[in-house]
């Protein structure tokens, strides 16, 4: 079956298509497989990310827009600004099939343009458009008017995929935005995209995907789309969306709550998926070929938070918004969701970077900061008053990280270059420079091993060891203990989810799937017919370890630790009082080196050979 | 009071719209069980209660889970988990829980 990317150079605005070999494609699939695979052959080391040898890959996965259930998602890849090392991130909505139907299976951007620009890729046509008229424009208004341009302003017909200000003026935590509301927001690649000065891509199209064998695909897809709806965890999502978890976690003590000194926010219940649900729900919404429909649409009618109707807020951005800040407010978080989805700022980390400002401005005021690094904050704050709970506060800070007003210069770099800049770099929770999510591993053990050695940096994506720590998802273990079998498991998640993520399908499936269904699926999608569980884990590890070796090559990133505060302070509160993540981490990493075959964070020539990498033995040799 | 204890129990999910509740303070007497507070609650607040929570012989229903403090009863000593004085009791429907 035809795997057709689309490579984009900016400078000349020339096109060409380039089919993808099957052989190729049967090793690294498709999505973040592919794309970790292509930047570490074309991205040279040291590259600058805002610069023209940087590229970014906007990839689908040969099941995308299918009748497989969840397969509405799409991947993008390139050096990311915030880590320095590979970055990717994943987003849900429409605009992957709709990539496909335009006529390609993947987009790669390459080189800058000289003035920004919005592209339109329909029926395989592809037309430069100039974006002077949108630069500084939000998300949502873009997409209006590229659609009106269009003449296809159907939402569900075609799809927008955008950048905000905060991409524009290459914020390291901006998002790649798609259909208003979702968002690839991981790792700043929307200032990648900023730096490239691509504002939006429209995608519309007629191409039908091929299958090889359209009967039994659809056999194997509708069987596991009765699996997943009578799972008990996607029937939680479908009535009370990814918040259901503000309670769940808050009760188990590992909600982190003021920038990670606590476990517990005693407003939890006020901006949880239940309340939301109570009183601000309009309806719920899947992304294409959702059986879970998981997504929010709340309003906000009347007061000071008035908010349109719009989608979210999921249960990150509620986390980092809300208890992280001390925000227990949720009209509150629905307008600061609102507002960061259209200025495209990625929900978790500006939060964790709000949350590290009130802790800097709170130490201003105690004068636990240097004093002339105290003085330069208190300078730059203006009409800024971050203090723990303050809304209004965190709202003005939106617009001026987008727009790199006073000290929003230093908020639009991230949590950790804003509290190395003033003094604090003990203050934000972080690894590999990409903040952390909600899940405190100083109550959920497994998420130490799964932070640390996360190959994009902090993130609950690679391998959500809480399905298994707390959700009991395939197998119930007490978080609060150390099981080396708890390593093994976070190894194999990170290998399975990296042929999810490449395939590229939604990852509440897990909840309730198993790699078999995606071998039969691949096997009638694809013809590979001799197709294996065993080579599709392999081929996991094999995705696992191409992009660790990005980071090897660049000579950063591969160091697997967690900042000081959860590895030193104790939590004081809730069911974890008491505990670092510090024992749990030293048990677990050697267990999984060895399981990985890596020295000190790096694979071995050994590992190298097996998985058939030997082509980049040169970068541990 | 000193032949009693109050505890928290909570109510996730369907069972929060159940109860019309999110978090009920009840009184038991002391070295009372998880299934006594179950018991009480069927009796005194929800009748039928207990049949949402509990299976034919007696055991936690499947998906439910129930939690003190934060942890599993399954972890500590089940439904004859001894209660004291301010403990916190969760009672989930579906598997999506705390330990």
């Amino acid at each position: 079956m035809e795997f057709k990317l689309l490579r984009i150079n900016l400078w000349t605005q020339k096109v060409r298509e380039e089919k993808v070999d099957e052989k190729l494609l049967r090793r690294f699939i498709g999505g973040r497989g592919l794309g970790a695979y292509l930047a570490l052959k074309e991205i040279p080391k040291g590259a600058d990310p805002f610069g023209p040898e940087n590229k970014l890959y906007i990839l689908t996965g040969p099941i995308t827009g299918t009748a497989a259930v969840e397969t509405g998602r799409y991947h993008v890849v390139g050096k990311s600004p915030l880590t320095g090392i590979l970055g990717d991130s994943n987003s849900g909505g429409q605009f992957g099939p709709w990539l496909r139907f335009a006529g390609y299976d993947g987009i790669v951007l390459e080189s800058v343009s000289e003035e920004p620009v919005w592209i339109s890729i329909v029926d395989g046509e592809v037309k430069f458009h100039d974006a002077k008229n949108l630069w500084g424009r939000g998300v949502v208004h873009t997409e209006n008017v590229i659609r009106e341009t269009m003449g296809i302003t159907k939402p569900d017909l075609g799809s927008v995929l955008a950048i905000g200000p905060a991409g524009e003026n290459l914020s390291k935590i901006a998002a790649i935005m798609n259909d208003k509301y979702r968002a690839a927001g991981r790792t700043g690649l929307g200032a990648v995209m900023g730096s490239k000065k691509v504002k939006a891509i429209f995608v519309y199209g007629h191409r039908k995907i091929e299958l090889y064998d359209r009967a039994k695909f659809a056999q194997v897809a509708r069987e596991l789309a009765k699996k997943i709806m009578e799972h008990s965890i996607e029937q939680a999502l479908t009535k009370y969306g990814t918040a259901v978890l503000v309670n769940i976690i808050n009760e188990h003590g590992g909600l982190p709550t003021k920038n990670w000194t606590r476990g517990t926010f005693e407003k939890a219940y006020d901006i949880s998926g239940e309340y939301l649900a109570e009183h601000y729900l309009k309806t719920n919404k899947g992304c294409w070929g959702c059986v879970i429909r998981c997504a929010r649409v709340a309003e906000v009618r009347s007061g000071p938070y008035r908010t349109p109707v719009s989608e979210g807020p999921e249960y990150e951005t509620i986390w980092a918004n809300g208890a992280n800040t001390l925000i227990g407010n949720i009209e509150a978080i629905i307008k600061i969701n609102y507002l960061l989805n259209d200025m495209g700022f990625d929900t978790i980390s500006f939060g964790n970077t709000a949350a590290v400002l009130m802790e800097l401005y709170e130490k201003a005021q105690k004068g636990e900061l240097p004093k002339d690094k105290a003085e330069k904050l208190l300078g730059l704050l203006e009409d800024v008053e971050p203090t723990w709970g303050n809304a209004e506060a965190v709202i003005r800070l939106i617009w001026k990280t987008a727009y790199r007003d006073g000290i929003g210069e230093y908020t639009a770099e991230g949590a950790m270059r804003l509290a190395e800049a003033f003094g604090c770099p003990d203050c934000v929770i972080h690894v590999k420079g990409l903040e952390l999510p909600a899940y405190d591993p100083r109550a959920i053990n497994s998420m130490a091993l799964s932070y640390a050695t996360s190959n994009r940096g902090g993130c609950h994506l690679r391998a959500y060891s809480v399905s298994f720590d707390v959700l009991g998802v395939p197998e119930k273990f007490d978080p609060l203990k150390i099981d080396p079998k708890k390593a093994e498991l976070v190894k194999w998640q990170q290998d399975y989810f990296a042929v999810i993520d490449s395939l590229v399908v939604c990852k509440f499936n897990t909840f309730a799937d198993a790699p078999e269904y995606y071998v039969e699926l691949l096997k009638t999608a694809m013809g590979w017919e001799d197709l294996t569980v065993d080579e599709l884990l392999t081929t996991g590890e094999r995705i696992y370890n191409v992009e660790r070796l990005f980071a090897v090559r660049e000579g950063t990133g591969y160091h697997d630790t967690l900042p000081k505060r959860l590895l030193e302070e104790p939590l004081p509160d809730g069911p974890a009082k008491g505990k670092t993540a510090k024992e749990a981490l030293e048990a677990y990493l050697p267990v999984y080196y060895k399981a990985r075959g890596w020295v000190d964070g790096k694979p071995t020539p050994e590992t190298l050979k097996r998985l058939g990498l030997d082509e980049f033995l040169y970068i541990v040799s | 009071m000193s032949g009693y204890i109050e505890v928290t129990a909570v109510f996730l999910q369907e069972f929060r719209e159940l109860m019309r509740s999110f978090e009920k303070k009840i009184k038991l007497p002391k070295n009372s069980t998880v299934r006594d507070l179950i018991n009480y609650i069927d009796w005194e607040i929800k009748p039928g209660f207990k049949n949402l929570v509990l299976d034919e012989k007696g055991g936690v229903k499947y998906p439910v889970e129930i939690a003190v403090n934060g942890r599993r009863i399954e972890f500590l000593d089940g439904l004859d988990t001894k209660l004291r004085d301010g403990d916190r009791v969760v009672f989930s429907p579906r598997a999506l829980f705390v330990v």
